[in-house]
C-alpha cells in the first residue's frame, strides 16, 4: 500500500509537521538524500471552515467568497492558502534534521510559483503529490526545486505549484562562497 | 460621535482587469500589517515554536525578532489576484520571489503594473509586475501575474 499521510485538516498538517520536524533525528535533508523525481508521500487532507477562519484571521483577508459564498457554490480557500503544505510534504518526506538549525531542518522559502486551476472549496477533501525536479549548490545553500499538484476529491485538479527552497537560513561567513 | 471604520475590513478593488486595461495601469494599493499574534495564528504557537512566532528561536539564529514565514506574506500575492482578476484567477499565474524579512509590526504594501497585454482569441492576457514594499521602501517580495479576462 502507498504510503501516504492523513489528516482531518489542512492546520493539523502543519501542527503534525512541525512536531514531527522537532522530534525526527535519523534523516536529514541533504542534496544527497535528493533523489530527482522521486514521489513524494501524498498529503491528504480537507480544507475545513476552520482552516478558511485562520487564514481570514491570520492575514485580515475577509473577502465574502471566503466567508459567506462565492460564484462556485460555498466557500473558497484563497488562492495561495497551500503554500505551507508543500514544506510540510517536503519536510515529511526527508524528515529534516540540521544541527544548529531551529527548528530543526528549516529551509529558506525562495520563490513559489501557481498556476490556479479550481478553486479551494471548504469541506473538500484535497490530496497532495509532489517530487523534487531539480538540486544544486550555490551561494554557500544547497538549494531544492519542487513540483506539487492539488487534487479534489472528485479528481478535479485545484492548483499546480513549484517551489524553491534553500538552506541552511543562515549562512555563516565562512561558509559563503564567491 | 465617531464611529472609526473596520480596519481590517474587506475593500474590493475599485478598478479591476478588464479587456479595456491599458499596458502602464497601476492597480490600486493595499496595505497589510504583520503582528506577532497574527503569525502565531498562521503558525500554531505554543504548540510549535519557531522563528516565525517566537522569540528565543529568532534569536538563536541570529535574528532581531521573529519573521513572517513566506507562506504568509504570499497571502498578499493571492489576495492581490483575486481582487484584480475576480473570478478570472482561475486559470491565472503567479510567480513569487521572497527578497527580505517581515518583522512585527512591518506594513507591507502591495502593487501591480500592467507590463504587457496580448490578444488571444477573443480574450486578453495581462501580465502584471507586482512589488511588496514594507513602510521603509524596501521591496520584500516581488512577483508576476498573468491571467486571461474575457
Amino acid at each position: 500500500m502507498e504510503k501516504s499521510f492523513s489528516y482531518s485538516s489542512c492546520r493539523e498538517v502543519i501542527e503534525s509537521h512541525l512536531q514531527l520536524m522537532a522530534q525526527q533525528k535519523e534523516k536529514k535533508l541533504t542534496t544527497d538524500n535528493i533523489k530527482i523525481g522521486e514521489e513524494f508521500e501524498p498529503l491528504e487532507f480537507t480544507f475545513t471552515e476552520e482552516d478558511r477562519d485562520m487564514y481570514a484571521w491570520a492575514n485580515d483577508d475577509y473577502n465574502p467568497w471566503y466567508m459567506e459564498n462565492s460564484p462556485w457554490g460555498g466557500c473558497i480557500g484563497t488562492p495561495t492558502c497551500l503554500a505551507m503544505q508543500t514544506l510540510m510534504q517536503i519536510y515529511g518526506h526527508y524528515g529534516v534534521q540540521q544541527k544548529g538549525i531551529n527548528p530543526p531542518g528549516a529551509v529558506v522559502h525562495n520563490k513559489h510559483e501557481y498556476e490556479f486551476i479550481n478553486a479551494i472549496k471548504v469541506g473538500k477533501k484535497l490530496r497532495m503529490t509532489g517530487k523534487p525536479v531539480e538540486k544544486y549548490s550555490r551561494r554557500g545553500r544547497d538549494w531544492i526545486v519542487t513540483e506539487h499538484l492539488v487534487v479534489d476529491e472528485d479528481g478535479k485538479e485545484i492548483v499546480r505549484m513549484r517551489v524553491r527552497n534553500a538552506w541552511p537560513i543562515v549562512v555563516q561567513p565562512e561558509e559563503k562562497t564567491s | 460621535m465617531h464611529f472609526e471604520e473596520d480596519p481590517t475590513a474587506f475593500r474590493p478593488m475599485k478598478v479591476t482587469a478588464s479587456k479595456d486595461t491599458p499596458v502602464g495601469f497601476e492597480t490600486e494599493p493595499f496595505t497589510k500589517k504583520w503582528t506577532l499574534d497574527k503569525g502565531r495564528i498562521f503558525q500554531p504557537w505554543p504548540k510549535s515554536k519557531t522563528f516565525h512566532n517566537d522569540y528565543p528561536s529568532a534569536h538563536d539564529l541570529n535574528l532581531r525578532a521573529p519573521i513572517e514565514a513566506g507562506c504568509q506574506y504570499l497571502e498578499y500575492m493571492g489576495e492581490f489576484v483575486i481582487k484584480f482578476f475576480g473570478k478570472e484567477y482561475l486559470g491565472a499565474k503567479l510567480s513569487a520571489s521572497f527578497l527580505g524579512f517581515v518583522y512585527p509590526e512591518d506594513e507591507v504594501t502591495i502593487k501591480g503594473v500592467v507590463r504587457e497585454k496580448v490578444a488571444e482569441g477573443d480574450a486578453v492576457r495581462l501580465t502584471l509586475d507586482i512589488s511588496a514594499l514594507n513602510q521603509r521602501g524596501e521591496n520584500i517580495m516581488v512577483g508576476t501575474a498573468s491571467g486571461l479576462v474575457h
